[in-house]
């Protein structure tokens, strides 16, 4: 097929600036957070109370380990695993309603599938552009938080692989919010209840997972339902990329990525 | 085998129901090759379902359709490779410009000549420099049929083409089908404007809440073409003398003019106002539903 990569190569394109916006802004954060890691260090005895606040666990969940949160890699948790993420989450759920909904609901998807390419290869295109256009961004995040490392004496523990093991770890918490919504547009075809469920799934996923460090009794089988179980920011910066959990991530992500292959093929496009 | 043996486009039973309407009601229609063929019917009657269908951007309920002897649904890719398409409803991408479009859609087409795309422009005065977002709504449809044409297809398909085009372009849309009809290649072209499907069309078929109701050579709706004139007169003319003209009836006096249906040749109302100082002179095509109850009424009776 000639037309093989029109449609990523166009979607990187488009994706330029958002890029850049989300990247930088989220690497110029990472490297201020990481440059207030002496003084947050020095008040650290505040906050060590702070963390043993059962609504602080709700937040940050096993992160909130007031031992390590004294510590560089335990800072570094907190601040880029465990919320970058949350931040990242407004930004892929975008990346998923690019992937088909944006076109469907402005009626452009009557020009763009009246060319000769299979449905599928729009939502594979776009869908390896939103990869791409992820591993921009964190690596742009990374950076960031890299050179706040440098900047910082109290950092140096850090080393430039735990730093990428740390960056590659949240690619397929990433994927995964975007391929649920893609999913959800694919299946659902509106826009707004995709972003109003895939929301509450990401909220949900995340408190679940959190409160489950503190009410391990009652919320211990329902964790297993959220995938931010399947994501540990301070087993990452103290080991390196948990692989099991790498996979498992990368396997729902592409799950819900196939699904929507099925479902946007089956379906009529909305006028 | 001949072209009449293989139909271009061949509809056999396709129906669209969305929930208890019926959008589209069992179509059968064979399209010719080398033919324009214009689908015609009010709002609502099932032109863009049938399009959609056609271009497999809908599934049907009941029936199949064929292109170039192609399955619609099962070989599309193969189908949307022959045919170049204009949305009705046209919506393009904001931030590009014109020459971006041509290269986006030109890509995911292949084999679209850039000489070709320049005479187009050309001809039709678009602005390739400017964003969608910045163009009027003509030059948005400019845009579309560009896509549309740009690859030469064997087959047009589209959705009121002239809808939002001033004269003078239409006048250029007209003689480019003209061109395609003289290739060979054949046109499948929605409207409600009977005038513009008159103008280009071999054939036409006539749409009514989902059902196809006739089709008909456009030679033959034109025998039965008629239109209401309306003649304002200062000197006394009376309605008897233009009653007994060939094609006209329904003669009315009106606050001191004349008003009456006319069909076919004008030449007799022509001549018979000339005797006559002639004030004002009103000239009302007739709506498309009127041209088909007429029709039909004539077959029936």
């Amino acid at each position: 097929m000639t037309n093989v990569g029109v449609i990523f190569k166009r979607a990187l394109w488009d994706a330029r600036m958002g890029v850049l916006g989300w990247g930088i802004g989220l690497g110029i954060l990472a490297l201020l957070e990481m440059a207030l890691f002496p003084t947050i260090q020095q008040a650290f005895s505040n906050i060590a109370d702070l963390l043993e606040n059962p609504l602080y666990r709700a937040f940050l969940g096993e992160t909130a380990d007031a031992a390590a949160f004294a510590t560089p890699e335990g800072y570094l948790a907190i601040y880029v695993l465990a919320f970058v993420p949350l931040y990242l989450a407004v930004y892929m759920v975008l990346l998923g309603l690019g992937i088909v909904s944006n076109d469907e609901e402005r009626g452009r998807l009557d020009v763009l599938l009246g060319t000769p390419i299979p449905r599928w290869q729009l939502v594979a295109e776009k869908f390896a552009a939103v990869v791409v256009i992820t591993v921009l961004v964190l690596a742009l995040n990374g950076l960031g938080a890299q050179i706040g490392v440098w900047l910082t004496p109290e950092m140096q523990g850090i080393t430039v692989m735990r730093m990428a093991e740390a960056t590659l770890a949240m690619l397929p918490v990433a994927l995964v919010m975007a391929a649920m919504t893609l999913f959800l547009t694919s299946l659902l075809r509106s826009r707004a209840l995709a972003i109003g469920v895939t929301g509450a799934i990401i909220i949900a996923s995340y408190f679940v997972n959190n409160l489950a460090t503190v009410a391990q009794d009652t919320l211990g089988v329902i964790r297993q339902l959220s995938f931010f179980n399947y994501f540990s920011p301070l087993d990452t910066m103290r080991s390196g990329v948990i692989w099991g959990d790498f996979f498992i991530m990368l396997v729902i992500a592409l799950v819900l990525f196939g699904l929507s292959l099925v479902a946007f093929q089956r379906r009529d496009l909305a006028v | 085998m001949t072209a009449k043996q293989n139909p271009v486009i061949h509809i056999d039973g396709l129906s669209k129901d969305y929930g208890g309407i019926h959008a589209l009601n069992d179509l059968r229609l064979d399209v010719q090759a080398g033919e324009v063929f214009g689908y015609l019917g009010p709002n609502g009657a099932g032109k863009t379902t049938t399009i959609r269908l056609l271009l497999d951007l809908i599934r049907p309920t009941r029936g199949t359709a064929s292109i170039f002897g192609l399955d619609t649904r099962r070989q599309s890719v193969e189908v949307r490779q022959r045919v170049g398409n204009l949305p009705g409803d046209l919506v393009l991408w904001d931030h590009m410009n014109g020459r971006e479009l041509v290269e986006y859609l030109g890509g995911l087409r292949g084999g679209v000549d850039k000489r070709y795309v320049s005479e187009l422009v050309e001809r039709l005065g678009i602005d390739m420099s400017r964003k969608v977002k910045a163009c009027s709504s003509g030059m948005r449809r400019k845009l579309g049929l560009l896509q549309a044409l740009m690859h030469k297809p064997d087959l047009l398909i589209l959705d009121e083409p002239t809808s939002g085009l001033d004269p003078l372009v239409q006048q250029t849309f007209y003689a480019l089908i003209r061109e395609i009809k003289a290739e060979g290649r054949t046109v499948f072209m929605s409207s409600h404007n009977l005038p513009e499907v008159e103008h280009v069309c071999d054939r036409v078929g006539i749409l009514r809440s989902g059902r196809l109701t006739a089709v008909e050579r456009i030679d033959s709706l034109k025998k039965v073409h008629f239109r209401w004139m309306t003649l304002q007169m200062d000197d006394g003319a009376q309605s008897a003398e233009f009653a007994v003209l060939p094609g006209v009836t329904d003669v009315m006096a009106i606050n001191g003019s004349l008003r009456f249906r006319v069909s076919g040749d004008l030449d007799p109302v022509i001549k018979a106002a000339a005797r006559h100082h002639v004030v004002d002179m009103a000239y009302e095509e007739p709506s498309l539903e009127d041209i088909f109850l007429e029709y039909y009424g004539e077959k029936l009776s």
